[in-house]
């Protein structure tokens, strides 16, 4: 909400900078964000134009001889409502009117200005451009308009928090104001002369709904000139975001920026029957919006009707059919409390939001329908001449029962953790902030003004207290308690990452959206977004594969080659029951390009699988592979991790696929790992270290090339020989030398006992077990 | 004496030659252009020259003389280049191992687990997908209330929807856990909002201790020690006044201007001050809905936001670069 500061102080006995202002409302709750300084060049006075002449050379030009005070100059005009003996706003050469707008001597037309006649939007006072500016009060040429118009100013933009309904006004920010600064607020003028007939003679209020609607009150108001509103009221909307548009309906949305109540116009002539009717629409009803947008009603929505037709949607927007033109002399004035509730719901299901349903949907104060009512047919009386009729139409079905809550002082110590509070601290601001008191033996009976709605239980007198009497007056202590120890989870991912890292993986982090695209790959339908911010970010992720593989993509397109990527994070998996996902924790990487920077020595080579399955072995020695068939990775380029007979996760090559999509031409190898699987690495104890020495032996074997590895290791395991430590593959080769469709392999196998050193006769007998058997299941031969 | 010149060159170069230490450089340069050295030497006879040839040796002697001593330099330069003749050259890069680096995100979280964990906090977690009750009606958010504005949520079906901010998590740790409750709850959060300053995935830590006896004062005690751990004991703060539907009183923590001490600046936009995290006293509402008696007892909470934190502890001022992944901003981090 935006309002100018001498507005606020209008209603406030207080003479305070702007600026302390400001910071006196953001440090006890109603957040200034920002203050625009307003003001003209004190160039700029007020001229008279002595005389008005038609341009020689210009159908749409004048040219004035104006009075300056100090000078009488020729200056070429060209706004319409420029004429003899008017007063306006004059700015000489050399003024700067801001950016690219200084004024200079000119040649219009080949007649000479010296100097030009101003608008308010030049100046930055209104958004009136359709003339001169007029001015109406009694000055004389060569007054400083800034002075004698006291149009100095300073705009609050302020950040009201949804709980402060009675905020949103010029004399709710003036009510806080008086709170801190201990200043008198002041009530706008209310005094009216009414005409003899009653109100109610004219006009007939009923209330179908009167949870939707308990309160309506409406004047009733006769022969109005519709009219441009006073400069100070043009501005002061201008200021506050609000487009002048008539003297009427300028007045209601000036009293519904001055009490938060917001107001409507009627012109009486289409209310049928005189009769005001509130109800409920029907569904499907449709109503036109003074918007000129046909809309479709429900059940849930309000309307305000006449005896025939619906002529507003309540709180929300008048109707097309009933609104105030130029033409109109008479007015219904409404002035209601509808259900914030219901306003929101109407306002969020039509999608409009306007001025008034902010207001009506965060509450408005439930006692004062009357007065502004009151205020504003005063100011239409004054400004466009109306006769008021006698009486407000008033049907209000709200409780006037004020609320009472006991504040303790004892409770106010409990929370705020303050030794000592004053009483009379408590009083003074509760007292101003509009609530009554009355001493208790622990403290006070509290009442609470209408308008604080939100203040109903202990807890909101305290922080009514704090927030005015001032949070840094509080003194800060720390609590005491007991040191805790890391959780475990905490240190495990925390040595995951430093792990990685150490390994020159780069962490990364994604979202946790991707786009449905990618449900092709991950079979199972991923869990989809209602209203995602495009539709590449709708599903959420059941792998961290895609953003890794993106992130790859992104970075080859950065001209980057090498990579080696990670992410911990969540994966969502849908379940079969409805509720909430699974959501598993996952570690990612993937790896492209070479092994290492371009070296002089020129031992870079690209990476491949088996410096992604490395990754694998290092986190976790005791996992084991089985080919795969995903349909993210290249067939025969992948497998399973398993723990046991336990899948905790994949690796390969990305399919061709995938790598088209991202546009990527080097292979990319990816991981994808159970968390929790990684982290549950369990210590076993120490074992000793043995004394007696190892023993070597190499052999080297031709077998099928559909062998695998893992084949002759459970082979030569399943001779259980308790000496034999390790086995481990040192060359692989395939080539001319052996016959299509075989490969030969050198294995090593490591021999050691606990017990004693191991002779070579033992170790060859064993040697011709494996080889045996080797032979035997699998039909491999050694190598001659 | 042109001739002289010309040996004492000749041997010069076969001497330097033989020269493969850098400390035999200077005693060279003593032997040959030294007050006793071998062109001194020669120019003494100079006064035997008649007139007309005393320029002219004269210049050729200049010239010898600046051979000598540029021949020097060059020598010493290539013998500091290499060290030793028929050794390696180690002045050929290294093979560097590949360095990794943690996100920045997520070292500044751990930063501030460390923090917390030192005043007394463990850590808690929930889900990121979460339920209306948890994430808003419990919080004292209930539907059609102008709060819900505050956060535009990303919604699955029938009240399943991404959390807006870590608080769901005091309410699943108060309804699995007995009193006293002190963790925070670092994780991913999400808002439909994507803009300079807003990526629609961010991270927040919670923060909630609720135990008898606890006050403003405390909640007030517990924030101070965190900022000027993290920020240093001369930045200011100030506690401002604010609206949280589950905290109250609430108030948002402003820290001084890092950038400009508080003067004013872009970075700051001119208030001297940034905003980096929201608290207040637990609203007794909250109680109500995981059964603990409101009376027994008091508590705070508090939650911000780690990319706010990382921007400002850094100098970052975009905050889609957190998630744009580019190797080349993440790396300056490891
Ligand atoms: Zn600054």
């Amino acid at each position: 909400m935006k309002l100018g500061y001498k507005w606020i102080i209008e209603y406030l006995d207080v003479k305070r900078e702007a600026r302390e202002a400001a910071e006196a409302l953001t440090m006890s709750g109603t957040e200034v964000e920002e203050i625009i300084h307003e003001t003209i060049p004190r160039e700029v006075v007020c001229a008279r134009l002595i005389e008005v002449k038609q341009h020689p050379d210009a159908d749409k030009l004048k040219l004035c001889t104006v009075d300056t005070g100090s000078e009488t100059l020729q200056v070429v005009c060209g706004a319409p409502n420029c004429r003899e003996g008017m007063l306006s706003a004059f700015a000489p050469i050399g003024t700067d009117l801001g950016p690219g707008m200084k004024v200079k001597k000119a040649k219009i037309r080949g007649v000479e200005s010296f100097g030009v006649l101003v608008s308010e939007r030049e100046l930055g006072l209104t958004d009136d451009h359709t003339g001169i500016m007029e001015i109406e009060a009694d000055l004389k040429p060569g007054d400083v308009l800034v002075d004698v118009l006291d149009l100095e100013d300073w705009v609050f933009e302020i950040n009201v928090t949804p709980n402060r309904g009675d905020c949103l006004s010029v004399i709710g920010i003036a009510r806080e104001l008086s709170a801190v600064f201990g200043a008198e607020l002041k009530r706008p003028g209310l005094s009216l002369a009414e005409t003899d007939l009653p109100a109610a003679d004219h006009l007939s209020v009923e209330i179908l709904d009167t949870d939707a609607c308990p309160r309506y009150a409406a004047r009733v108001l006769q022969g109005v000139q519709i009219g441009k509103s006073p400069f100070t009221m043009r501005r002061r909307l201008f200021q506050a975001g609000v487009r002048a548009i008539s003297n009427v309906v300028d007045v209601t949305n000036y009293v519904m920026l001055e009490y938060g109540q917001p107001l409507h116009a009627f012109d009486s002539s289409f209310i049928s029957g005189n009769g005001i009717v509130v109800r409920k629409a029907r569904d499907g009803e449709m109503f036109t919006t003074l918007d000129s947008v046909e809309r479709r009603l429900g059940p849930d929505d309000l309307l305000i009707c006449d005896r025939e037709k619906p002529v507003a949607l309540a709180g929300v927007m008048g109707g097309e059919n009933s609104e105030v033109m130029d033409t109109t002399t008479d007015i219904v004035l409404e002035s209601a409390f509808f259900d914030p509730v219901g306003i929101r719901r109407t306002s969020k299901c039509l999608n409009i939001s306007t001025e008034a349903s902010y207001r009506f949907e965060r509450g408005i104060d439930p006692g004062i329908q009357a007065e502004a009512a009151t205020r504003a047919a005063y100011l239409m009386q004054k400004l466009a001449g109306a006769r008021v009729l006698k009486g407000v139409v008033d049907v209000n079905h709200l409780d006037p029962k004020p609320r009472t809550i006991a504040l303790r002082k004892s409770y106010l110590s409990r929370v705020l953790g303050m030794d000592r509070i004053d009483g009379r601290d408590v009083e003074a601001i509760l007292t101003r902030l509009g609530f009554v008191l009355a001493g208790t033996e622990d403290g006070w009976t509290v009442g609470s003004p209408a308008f604080r709605h939100d203040v109903t239980r202990e807890i909101d007198l305290v922080e009514e207290f704090i927030r005015v009497y001032g949070m840094d007056e509080v003194r800060a202590e720390l609590p005491t308690f007991r040191p805790v120890i890391s959780p475990v989870e905490k240190l495990s991912f925390d040595t995951l990452r430093t792990a990685m890292c150490a390994m020159g993986y780069t962490e990364v982090i994604t979202y946790s959206f991707i786009s449905p695209r990618w449900n092709g790959f991950f079979g199972d339908k991923a869990l989809e977004l209602l209203n995602p911010i495009s539709d590449e970010m709708r599903a959420m992720r059941p792998s961290l594969i895609p953003g890794l593989a993106t992130v790859a993509s992104r970075n080859k397109s950065l001209q980057r080659r090498d990579m080696s990527l990670f992410e911990i994070g969540k994966c969502f998996l849908p379940t079969e029951k409805r509720g909430l996902p699974h959501e598993q924790i996952r570690l990612g990487a993937a790896l492209t390009g070479q092994s290492e920077e371009s070296h002089w020595s020129g031992r870079a080579r690209d990476v491949d699988f088996y410096d992604m399955k490395g990754l694998a072995e290092a986190l976790l020695p005791d996992i084991t592979v089985r080919p795969s068939e995903h349909a993210f990775y290249k067939p025969g380029h992948q497998a399973d991790i398993l723990l046991g007979e336990r899948i905790v996760g994949h690796l390969g090559a990305l399919s061709d696929d995938i790598l088209a999509v991202l546009d990527i031409t080097d292979e990319v190898y990816a991981l994808e790992m159970d968390a929790d699987a990684v982290l549950k690495k369990t210590f076993r104890g120490v074992k000793e270290i043995p004394r007696f020495p190892m023993t070597w032996r190499d052999l080297s074997l031709v077998a099928d090339e559909g062998v695998a590895y893992t084949d002759i290791v459970r082979t030569i395991e399943g001779l259980r020989i308790r000496e034999l430590r390790q086995i481990t593959a040192v060359d692989l080769y395939t080539g001319e030398k052996l016959s299509p469709g075989k490969k030969g392999i050198t294995i090593r196998l490591t021999y050691q006992s606990e017990t004693r050193t191991l002779e070579d006769s033992i170790i060859n007998k064993w040697q011709d077990k494996v080889i045996q058997s080797l032979s035997a299941e699998l039909g491999i031969q050694l190598r001659q | 004496m042109e001739k002289q010149l010309e040996a004492l060159k000749q041997s010069f170069c076969e001497e330097l030659d033989q020269v493969h230490r850098a400390e035999d450089i200077e005693p060279m340069r003593v032997k040959y252009l030294g007050r006793k050295g071998a062109l001194t030497s020669i120019l003494r006879q100079m006064g035997s020259l008649g007139p007309e040839e005393r320029p002219r040796i004269g210049a050729l002697s200049n010239k010898l003389k600046n051979f000598i001593e540029q021949a020097l330099a060059d020598k010493l330069d290539d013998l500091k280049r290499v060290s030793t003749a028929g050794g390696i050259d180690v002045t050929l890069p290294g093979r560097t191992p590949r360095r990794g680096g943690i996100h920045i995100i997520n070292s500044v979280i751990s930063e501030l687990e460390d923090i917390f964990m030192s005043l007394g906090f463990t850590i808690a977690s929930g889900p990121e997908v979460e339920d209306d009750y948890h994430n808003f009606e419990a919080l004292n958010i209930p539907e059609h209330h102008p709060a819900r504005d505050m956060q535009d949520t990303f919604y699955f079906d029938k009240g399943i929807l991404l959390r807006t901010h870590t608080s769901p998590v005091q309410i699943r740790v108060m309804e699995k856990t007995g009193l006293p409750v002190r963790i925070i709850a670092p994780g991913k959060v999400y808002r439909c909002d994507s803009d300079v300053t807003h990526t629609p995935m961010f991270h927040q830590i919670e923060g909630l201790w609720v135990e008898e006896g606890i006050t403003f004062a405390h909640l007030k005690g517990v924030l101070y020690e965190f900022i000027h751990r993290l920020f240093g004991t001369d930045v200011p703060l100030r506690f401002r006044p604010s609206f949280f539907p589950f905290t109250e009183p609430s108030a948002e923590v402003d820290i001084g201007c890092i950038m400009c001490k508080g003067k004013g600046c872009r970075v700051c936009g001119n208030s001297g001050w940034h905003e980096i995290l929201g608290s207040g006293m637990v609203d007794p509402e909250v109680y109500k809905y995981v059964d603990i008696d409101p009376e027994s007892v008091t508590g705070f909470a508090f939650g911000l936001g780690i990319e706010r934190i990382a921007m400002l502890k850094y100098g970052i001022d975009d905050i889609r670069l957190f998630y744009e992944n580019d190797l080349r901003f993440l790396s300056q981090f490891a």
